[in-house]
Order: structure tokens, then sequence, then C-alpha cells
């Protein structure tokens, strides 16, 4: 019993320090990224690669989509017209969500380190990706027409939003490991009293209650917060050519073809991490005080993706000036 | 047993997590056409190019520069704009790769540059000297252009000026070749691009490459 849930401790930390491990070498690469040399392909394609190389390509082509979806608007107008930008904008949201993302590293490294129900979790999901696209209508309207900014003066301001998205991340990291640690502390306290053991800790409910809205707020807005560079486009040219209101239809059906992509990502986030649960409490012991420390992880990576997205944000900016 | 399977569990997690912080592309599709501009004696000294942007960026990038509302932005605001993307686009050679025998041929500053709106795009030309002259006869020479981070995505255009052999010798021909990205280069790249605006190595798998010979 006891050297299992030892075993069971140095897996997850293996675990913690393979992440922070990963995030590490990423935030390296963020730095180096211009001195890197041509990449030969690696030897055996997994179906993961195989399938991320196939969004990355349909990601193209529905970008294009967008564009001919607007012009065909601002050339004949029409239900026609509407109906396939709206389309095009839904599509491109699904397959710009399938893809790798930030806000995607976000939801997942939370759901997976930290107990949520499958309700909250995908809600969480369209929450997030319905909020993304409000402030990317927000900034760009909000900017243009209440303050009569030009639309290139806008990149700055979505660059604060962005930069506001990456210290509230790294906040968010900091909290969840304070939470864990917090929580560990009294765990440990509970079990050296001796006397009614668990009863005095906190149970795994109480304590995914305690400050989860504040986590979930975290989350929300750290991935909200930084909008979409598709969808500022598409608003910006929308507003050039006086379509207003296609330009927020645009964005609704993009958010909500991401909601629908970042959903099933976050209903394969909950299961997983309740079935990693299940593995592990029916071999007893231990699990609870693992729970905390894979809760810490999930912070740690948290705060080091925001942090680094954070210094990078204050690197060279494109030289297109987007 | 146990552990194997925690170990699967946590290599999958991981997995998930790592890929889920790239980024996606592009953002800016533009049409490009490519002069390979030759001197008197048969040497190759440079490259016009005319870039034509799309609709989306050039809404971002040229509206409200039209204040005299002749249709057309006004010639100071997109001097303006012309500068400033033609600085900071000399830190990155213009986007523009140039070999000889597969070795990097300098490029100097370029010049003569313009900008101007037609059927709401934005063009911009410019000509991008070589530092030296440079023979191609009998040897290997060939260009891409494209923008490393794959932000954004340049294509020659399909009308048959998009590649040309200015005053070039008789016996010079070129050839394009598509870029041909499998999934597995693409994927493997975008593992070590994870932001929109930093990091390489993606945009070359989407690179077409243009190769000159003269016999």
């Amino acid at each position: 019993m006891r050297l299992t849930s030892r075993r069971l401790v140095t897996s997850l930390l293996l675990t913690a320090l393979a992440c922070v491990f990963a995030t590490t070498a990423w935030s390296q690469g963020l730095v180096q990224g211009s001195d890197a040399q041509p990449v030969t392909a690696p030897n055996e394609p997994s179906l993961w690669s195989e399938m991320i190389g196939w969004i990355y390509l349909q990601q193209r082509v529905f970008h294009q989509e967008l564009i001919d979806g607007m012009r065909s608007l601002t050339e004949h107008g029409g239900a026609a017209a509407a109906w396939t930008l709206i389309s095009a904008s839904f599509l491109y949201g699904i397959f710009h969500a399938a893809g790798p993302g930030h806000g995607k590293a976000v939801l997942t490294t939370y759901l997976v380190t930290h107990r949520e129900q499958m309700k909250r979790g995908v809600l969480l999901a369209v929450i997030s990706a319905f909020t993304q696209g409000f402030v990317a209508i927000a900034l760009v309207y909000g900017l243009i027409l209440v303050a009569g900014w030009l639309p290139q003066q806008t990149s700055e301001a979505v660059s604060w939003s962005e930069r506001a998205s990456f210290a509230l991340l790294t906040l968010l990291g900091a909290y969840l490991i304070y939470r864990a640690a917090r929580s560990g502390v009294k765990r440990w306290r509970g079990q050296q009293a001796g006397c009614c053991g668990h009863s005095h800790a906190p149970t795994e409910e109480q304590i995914a209650a305690t400050g989860s809205f504040r986590a979930t707020l975290g989350v929300v807005l750290s991935i909200g917060l930084r909008p979409c560079t598709g969808a500022v486009l598409v608003l910006v040219f929308a507003q050039v050519v006086g379509f207003y209101w296609a330009g927020v239809a645009a964005v609704a059906a993009m958010s909500a073809g991401t909601a629908i992509a970042v959903s099933v990502l976050a209903f394969a986030a909950v299961n997983a991490r309740s079935f990693a649960g299940r593995l592990v409490a029916s071999r007893g012991g231990g699990w609870m005080f693992s729970a905390d420390l894979v809760a810490l992880g999930g912070g740690v990576l948290l705060a080091l993706i925001g942090y680094s997205l954070l210094l990078a944000s204050f690197g060279p900016r494109h030289p297109l000036g987007l | 047993m146990f552990r194997s399977k925690v170990a699967a569990i946590a290599a999958a997690l991981i997995g998930l997590v790592w890929t889920a912080s790239a980024q996606a592309h592009p953002h800016v599709l533009i049409d490009i056409k490519v002069e390979a501009v030759f001197n008197d004696s048969g040497e190759v000294v440079g490259l016009r190019e005319l870039w034509i942007f799309d609709e989306l960026y050039t809404a971002f990038a040229v509206s409200g520069m039209d204040t005299d509302g002749d249709g057309q932005p006004d010639e100071d605001m997109i001097a303006d704009l012309l500068n400033a993307n033609m600085t900071s686009l000399k830190d990155y050679d213009y986007f523009t790769r140039v070999l000889l025998d597969d070795e990097p041929v300098t490029l100097a500053t370029a010049g003569d540059a313009s900008a101007w709106l037609l059927n709401n795009r934005l063009r911009m030309r410019f000509f991008l000297p070589f530092a030296e002259p440079v023979d191609i006869a009998d040897r290997n020479f060939s260009y891409a252009v494209y923008d490393p981070t794959y932000f954004v995505e340049l294509l020659h255009s399909g009308a048959p000026d998009a590649i040309v052999l200015s005053e070039a010798p008789a016996s010079c021909s070129y050839v394009l070749d598509e870029p041909n990205p499998t999934p597995e280069t693409v994927s493997f790249a975008a593992a070590l691009d994870q932001m929109e605006t930093a990091g390489d190595g993606l945009g070359i798998h989407f690179a077409e490459w243009v190769t000159v010979a003269c016999d």
C-alpha cells in the first residue's frame, strides 16, 4: 500500500516535471525561433500528426473562403452571399479551434489537472469561445465607431488586450498553485492529527467548489481577452465596407464553430482526468494527496505558459504590422 | 502494469497540452509577381517584386487614409505605410531568399518602392538588388518569397506575367516548384512554431521555389 502510493506520487511528480521541462523548452523555442533551421520530417508520422497537418491545410482553405465570402457580399449583396459568409465563418471557427492554439492549451491544462463536472467543463469551453468573439467585436467596433480610431490603430489595443490575457493567465496559474498548496498542507495536517483522519480535511467536492468560480472566471478571461486575428480582420473589413451586421454575424458564427470544436476537446479532457482519477482511486490511498500534486503541476504549467507568452508579446512584432 | 498505465495517460495528457500550444496560420494572403532583372552581361542584378495583398489586410491597412475622397489613399499616408513596411521588412530580407548553387545570395536594401490601391487590394512594388550581380550561366539559381512564420502566405499570382525574366539572354528559362507540404512536415514544424509573430520553420514548407537556368 505504502509502496503503491509512493510509486504513484513518483509518477505524478515525473509528470509535473515533464510538463515544466516541455514548457521551458517551448519558451526557449520562442526566443530562439529565428535561428531555426529547415526541419526534416520525423520518420513515423502518427495519426495525430497527420490530423494536425490536415487541419492546417483546411485552415488555409477556409481563410480564402472567408475572403471570397466577404468579396461576394460587398459586390453582389443578398441573402445567398450573407449565408456563404456565415457558413464560411462557422467552418473557419471549427478548423481554427480544431488546430493548436493558446486558448485550447489553457482549457485542456486546466480541465486535465482540475476536477470539474462534464457540464461545467463544456460550458467553460462554450463561454470562452463566445467571450473571445465578444471581445473582438467590442474592441474593434468600440474603438473604431465609438472612439473614432483608424483600423490600423486598433492593433495596438489588441496587443494590450493580449498582454492582459497573458498576465491574467500567469496570475491564474499562481492562484491555482496557492490553492493546491494550501489544500495539500491542510490534508497533511489532518493526517498528522491522527484522530478522525480525513474528516478534518476538506473533501474533493468542497475543494472543487471553493474558489472554483474565481478559477473558471480566470480561464474564461485569459482565453477570451485574446481576440483571434481572423475575427479582427473580418470585423475591420465589414466596418470599412459598411456591412456592420455582417461582421457581427460572421464573428458569432466563428465563435459557434470554435465553441463546438473546443467543447469536444473539453469533453476529452474531463473524461481523461476522470479515467485517470478512477484508475488511481482504485489503488486506494494517496489519491487525495496526488490530486493536489496534479493541481499544483497544472498551476505551474499555466503560469509558465502565461509568463512566456507575456514575455514574447513584448518581442518584435510581425513586419507587416499586425 | 499499473505504472505503465499511469505513464501512458501522463504521456497522452502532455501530448494534448503540448500540441495545443501552437498557433494557426496563415492570416494574410499575398499574390506576388516577380521579375528577375538581368544586366547587359547576362547577370541577374536583382528581383523586382509586386505584392498584391488580400482584401482583409488591405481594409485593415489603408482604411481611413482616403480623406480627400478620390477613392485612393492620400499620398502622404500611403507613403508612410510604404516606408514603415519597407523598413520593417528589411530585417527579414523582404521575405525573399535567393540561392546560387545552394549558397545564399546577399541582398542589398530595396529601393524604387511604390504602393497603390487597385480593386480594393493594396499593391506594393519594389526592386530588391543583390549585393553584387550574379552570373547564373550553368549554375543553379533559385529564389523563394515566403514568411518564415507562415503568418503571411505569398504565392505567385496565376497571371501570365507572374514570373518574368527581364532582359534575359534567350537561352534562359524558369521552372516553378509548387510547395508540397506533407502532413508530417507541417505538424512537426507546427510544434516548433508557437507564436503568430515569432518562430521560424513553418513557412518554408509552403514556399514556392522558382529556378532560373541559362544554358
